[in-house]
C-alpha cells in the first residue's frame, strides 16, 4: 500500500479561524452536507500532500465539549466514533486562554492531536510571546504548530506533524488532576465502568467525568444499556456527596478546575505583559454600538444590504429571465406542437427558470451575510436590535432575515442560517412571508391602478406592506409562546473581534451556500412547477362551450369577403401584390399603426402624451392621403379590416385558453373551493389565481390575465386593469380584501422548499402553509365585513 | 448586586448565578464562572457588553439581572 488514507478533523472555537485553514488545506474542493439525523453542516474536503491522501473534516466551532449545545455532541461523537487519525485543534493565539479550555476537554477524548496556534500575527502583533515548548510539556507533549490562516502559512507544518504510519500517531496522553475529591469519584465510578466501555466508545476515565458532570446524553447512552441500574445509582449518590463536599454543582466545580489549570499554563507558558487591554476591536466598538450612532449606522447598514441584494441583484436576474424567454422561444420554434412541447417549454423551461432567476440575488445575499459575519459586524448587529425584537420573541439577529423579506422570502429564510437557535430560526421563517416580497408588488400595483385613485394608491399600499409587520411581529409573539412555551430564554454570545475577510473565505463561503439552495430547493420546485403546469394544462379533451375553430375559419371567411367587397373589386384587381402603389401605400400605413402601438403601449388613453402621438400619427396619414389621393381610403380600409380580423383572432384564442384553464384541474380545484372564498368577495377565478399563486406570486396576475381572457397581462397592465373593473363581482373593497389576502396566505414554493431543506422536515412548510392560509382568511374576513358594514362595498 | 447594575468601565468579579442549568452552563464555557474578573463595556437597551479575558461577550439584559457580582 503506496498510498494511505489519512482522516483529519478540524476542532476549535467559533472564529478561531478553522474554516479558513480548511479551506487552505483543500483548496475548496470540499463536500457540504450534514450529520445524519441533525441540522448541523458537515464539511469535508480533500489534500494530496508526500504521498498520502488526506480527507479532511471541518466539525463546528464550538466551546466546550458538553452536551449543552448540538455543535458540541457533534464533535465529540465524531472524533470518538468515527476515530478520525489526527485531530487538529484550531486556537485564537490571540484569546489563547478561553481556547485551551476547549484544547483540555479535546485532549482528554486520548485521540492524538496537533495543537494549531492560529492567527499568531495578531498575537505577535499585540505583543503576545508565547513559548511552545512549555505550552506543549503542559499539554502532555502534543505538537505545537504556529499558523496564520489568513496569509496561508503553516499548513504543510501542520500536515507534515501527521506521521505517516499509523503506528507513529500517539494517542493524547493528557491528564488533568481535578483534586482529591472528584479523583475518587472517578476511581469508583470508572472501575464499573469497565465491563461496559467496549459498547460505548469513548474513553472510561472521559465517561466518569461525564456521569459526574451530570451529561444528559451520555447518561441517556448507558441507561439504554442493559444492567445500567447500579451504575446510575452509584452515580447519583456520588454526585449528591459531592455537592454537598464543594458547596457548588458538581459540573461547575469541574469546569473551574479546567480554567484553573488553563490560567495556570498560560501564567507559565506565555507573557502577556506588553498586551495592551483596550484592542482596536474596542475602539471600533466605541462607535459601531454607539449608544446614539448604533442604531443609525446599522440601519444604513441594513439599507446597503438590501440594495445590494435586490437592486443590484435584479440586474442579472433580469438577464436570466429575458435569457430563458429566448430559450422558450427557440423550443418552441424547433419542436412541433403537442404534450412534449408544452410540458419542455412551459413545464420545465419555466420551472428551472423559476428557480435560476433567483441565483442573483442569492449570491449577493451570501456575498454580504459571508461579509457582516466575517468581519465581526452580525453579532454587533444582535447586540443593537436584541431589546427590540425581544420584545416579540425574536432574536437581534432576526432583523437581518425580516428585512430580506421585502425582497423575497425564500431568500431571506436562507438569511436565517446566521440564527444559532434552531426556535429562533424556526420563528424567523414562520413570520419571514409576511413581510411583503417584491413579486407581491405587481398584484397590488394592478389592483390599485384599477380600483383606487391615484391620490391615495401611495397610502394603499403603505398600509398593505405596515399590515404584514404588524402581522409578523405579533405572530412571532405567538408563535414563541404557542409553539415554544416557556422557551424564552436567556442569551449569551461572543462578540469576535473585527477582522478583514479574506476574498477566498467570502468567495467560497457565498458559493458553497448557493449551490446547496441550487441542488436541494431547486428539484422541489422544479417538481413543483411541472405538477402545476398538469393542472392548468390538463385535462385535453374539455367540451368547449363555443366552436372556437369554427370561430375563426369564419372570422377569415368574412375578412376576405370584405377585402374582396371594399377593396379589391374597387380597383378590379384579385391580389394586393397587381397594384404596386397599393402594396407600398398599405405598407407604410401598418408601419405608422405598429409605431403608434409600441409608444404608446405605457400610456394612458387621457394623458397629454398619448393626445401628443395620436395628433403625429394623423399627420402622417394626412401625408400619405395627400400624397396617393384615391388610392388612401381603400388602403387604410384594408389596413382597418386588417386589423379587426387580427383583434378577432385574439379574442377568440383568449376566451379559448380562458375556457381551457377553467376546465383544467386547476379551474376545477377553482370551483371546488369557491365556496370557502365567497365570504371573503372572491370568486373562483381569484380562488384558481390563488392557487396558482403558490408557485410564485407574480403567476396570480399572469393567471388572471388569462382567466379574464386578455393574453400576457404583465403586458398589458391596463387592459388587465379594464377587464377587472368591468367585471361587476369587483369593486375597490374586494380588490383590497384580495391583495391583504395575497399578502398573508401560504407561502410561494420556493419559500416553501426552502423551508423544508432548512427544518429538515416537512412538519413546518405544512405548518407554515395552513397557518399563514388560516390567518389570511380570518384578517380577509374581517377586513371585507368590516369595509362592508362601513358602507365601501358599493 | 446584580451584573445588570454595575456601571459603564467598572471591573467586578462573578459571585454566582441565579439562571436555569442549560445557560449557566453555557455561561461558564464561554469564561464567565464564578470568581472570574469582568469588566462591563457597554450597555445597549439593557443589554450587556463585557470583557471576560480576551473575549468580549454580549449578555441579554434578563441574563445581566441573574448575574450576581462583587
Amino acid at each position: 500500500m503506496s498510498k494511505n488514507k489519512v482522516t483529519v478533523a478540524l476542532v476549535g472555537n467559533p472564529n478561531s479561524g478553522k474554516t479558513t485553514i480548511f479551506n487552505n488545506l483543500t483548496g475548496g474542493r470540499q463536500h457540504v452536507g450534514n450529520y445524519p439525523g441533525v441540522t448541523v453542516e458537515k464539511k469535508e474536503g480533500y489534500r494530496h500532500f508526500k504521498g498520502n491522501d488526506f480527507v479532511i473534516v471541518d466539525l463546528p466551532g464550538t466551546y466546550s465539549l458538553t452536551a449543552y449545545s448540538l455543535e458540541e455532541v457533534v464533535t465529540r461523537n465524531f472524533i470518538v466514533n468515527d476515530k478520525p487519525d489526527m485531530v487538529i485543534d484550531v486556537l485564537d493565539t490571540s484569546n489563547l486562554e478561553r481556547n485551551l479550555y476547549l484544547t483540555v476537554q479535546l485532549l482528554e477524548l486520548e485521540r492524538p492531536t496537533i495543537l494549531a496556534l492560529n492567527m499568531i500575527d495578531v498575537a505577535d502583533a499585540s505583543g503576545l510571546k508565547i513559548d511552545d515548548t512549555k505550552l506543549a510539556d503542559y499539554l502532555g507533549g502534543i505538537p505545537v504548530v504556529r499558523t496564520n490562516g489568513v496569509h496561508n502559512k503553516g499548513m504543510e507544518a501542520l500536515l507534515g506533524n501527521i506521521p505517516q504510519s499509523s503506528g507513529k500517531r500517539e494517542n493524547s496522553k493528557f491528564r488533568l488532576n481535578y483534586g482529591i475529591e472528584i479523583e475518587s469519584a472517578i476511581q469508583k465510578i470508572e472501575s464499573l465502568l469497565i465491563p461496559i466501555y467496549k459498547k460505548l466508545q469513548f474513553p472510561t476515565r472521559w465517561l466518569a467525568l461525564k456521569l459526574l458532570e451530570n451529561d444528559t446524553n451520555i447518561i441517556g447512552s448507558i441507561k439504554a444499556l442493559s444492567n445500567a441500574d447500579p451504575i446510575m445509582s452509584v452515580c447519583n449518590e456520588v454526585r449528591t456527596e459531592l455537592v454537598d463536599k464543594l458547596g457548588e454543582d458538581v459540573e461547575v466545580f469541574i469546569a473551574g478546575q479546567r480554567y484553573q489549570f488553563v490560567g495556570k499554563v498560560y501564567q507559565h507558558a506565555v507573557d502577556s505583559r506588553s498586551v495592551n487591554t483596550v484592542t482596536i476591536s474596542d475602539k471600533i466598538d466605541k462607535i459601531l454600538t454607539n449608544r446614539l450612532f448604533g442604531l443609525p449606522i446599522f440601519f444604513v447598514l441594513m439599507w446597503l444590504v438590501f440594495n445590494l441584494v435586490f437592486t443590484l441583484g435584479n440586474v442579472p436576474a433580469d438577464w436570466i429571465d429575458i435569457g430563458f424567454g429566448i430559450l422558450g422561444k427557440y423550443l418552441d420554434s424547433i419542436i412541433s406542437d403537442g404534450p412534449l412541447k408544452s410540458l419542455l417549454v412551459d413545464g420545465v423551461v419555466g420551472g428551472v427558470g423559476s428557480v435560476l432567476v433567483f441565483i442573483p440575488n442569492i449570491l449577493l445575499l451570501f456575498l454580504a451575510i459571508a461579509i457582516l459575519e466575517g468581519t465581526g459586524y452580525m453579532a454587533r448587529a444582535a447586540f443593537i436590535m436584541d431589546r427590540v425584537m425581544s420584545r416579540f420573541g425574536l432574536h437581534g439577529k432576526s432583523f437581518i432575515p425580516l428585512l430580506l423579506g421585502f425582497g423575497c422570502s425564500a431568500t431571506a429564510m436562507m438569511g436565517t442560517r446566521t440564527l444559532e437557535n434552531p426556535r429562533d430560526r424556526i420563528i424567523t421563517m414562520l413570520v419571514t412571508p409576511l413581510m411583503s416580497c417584491s413579486a407581491k408588488l405587481p398584484v397590488y400595483t394592478i389592483l390599485i391602478a384599477a380600483f383606487f385613485d391615484e391620490k391615495i394608491a401611495g397610502n394603499v399600499l403603505f398600509s398593505i406592506y405596515f399590515l404584514g409587520i404588524i402581522l409578523s411581529l405579533i405572530m412571532a409573539r405567538i408563535f414563541r409562546s404557542v409553539l415554544f412555551e416557556g422557551q424564552s430564554e436567556p442569551f449569551v454570545m461572543e462578540l469576535p473581534p473585527y477582522r478583514i475577510p479574506t476574498l477566498k473565505s467570502v468567495l467560497i463561503h457565498m458559493w458553497e451556500r448557493s449551490t446547496l439552495y441550487l441542488k436541494k430547493a431547486g428539484t422541489i420546485i422544479l417538481a413543483a412547477a411541472i405538477l402545476m403546469w398538469f393542472l392548468t394544462t390538463y385535462p385535453k379533451d374539455i367540451e368547449y362551450s363555443k366552436n372556437y375553430d369554427g370561430l375563426l375559419v369564419q372570422a377569415e371567411a368574412n375578412y376576405t369577403e370584405q377585402v374582396n367587397e371594399q377593396v379589391l373589386s374597387k380597383l378590379q384587381i384579385e391580389d394586393i401584390g397587381q397594384n404596386e402603389n397599393l402594396a407600398v401605400l398599405i405598407d407604410n400605413l401598418q408601419k405608422i399603426e405598429e409605431n403608434f402601438a409600441e409608444e404608446t403601449k405605457e400610456l394612458d388613453e387621457d394623458t397629454p402624451e398619448y393626445a401628443k402621438l395620436e395628433e403625429e400619427k394623423a399627420e402622417k396619414n394626412q401625408q400619405l392621403e395627400s400624397q396617393n389621393g384615391e388610392l388612401y381610403p381603400i388602403a387604410s380600409k384594408y389596413v382597418e379590416l386588417t386589423q379587426k380580423l387580427e383583434d378577432e383572432k385574439g379574442k377568440i384564442e383568449n376566451e379559448k385558453s380562458g375556457e381551457n384553464l377553467a376546465k383544467s384541474y386547476a379551474g376545477q380545484i377553482g370551483k371546488a373551493i369557491e365556496p370557502a372564498i365567497i365570504p371573503l368577495g372572491f370568486d373562483w377565478r381569484i380562488g384558481i389565481s390563488l392557487i396558482s399563486g403558490v408557485t410564485a406570486k407574480e403567476v396570480i396576475i399572469s393567471t388572471m390575465g388569462t382567466i379574464y381572457s386578455i393574453g400576457d397581462a404583465t403586458e398589458n397592465a391596463h387592459s388587465m386593469a379594464k377587464a377587472l373593473k368591468s367585471d361587476e363581482h369587483m369593486n375597490p373593497l374586494v380588490a383590497y380584501a384580495l391583495m391583504v389576502f395575497v399578502l398573508i396566505y401560504s407561502p410561494c414554493l420556493a419559500a416553501l422548499a426552502v423551508l423544508k431543506r432548512e427544518t429538515g422536515s416537512w412538519k413546518w412548510p405544512a405548518v407554515s402553509m395552513v397557518y399563514s392560509t388560516t390567518l389570511a382568511w380570518i384578517v380577509t374576513f374581517i377586513v371585507y365585513h368590516g369595509g362592508k358594514l362601513l358602507g365601501f362595498g358599493n | 448586586m446584580p451584573l445588570a447594575l454595575v456601571e459603564i468601565g467598572k471591573k467586578c468579579i462573578v459571585k454566582s448565578f441565579a439562571c436555569s442549568c442549560d445557560i449557566r452552563m453555557r455561561m461558564v464555557n464561554m469564561g464567565l464562572i464564578p470568581g472570574r474578573s469582568v469588566e462591563v463595556m457597554n450597555r445597549m437597551n439593557g443589554a450587556l457588553l463585557v470583557r471576560v479575558g480576551e473575549s468580549r461577550l454580549m449578555l441579554d439584559c434578563c441574563l445581566a439581572t441573574q448575574i450576581q457580582v462583587y
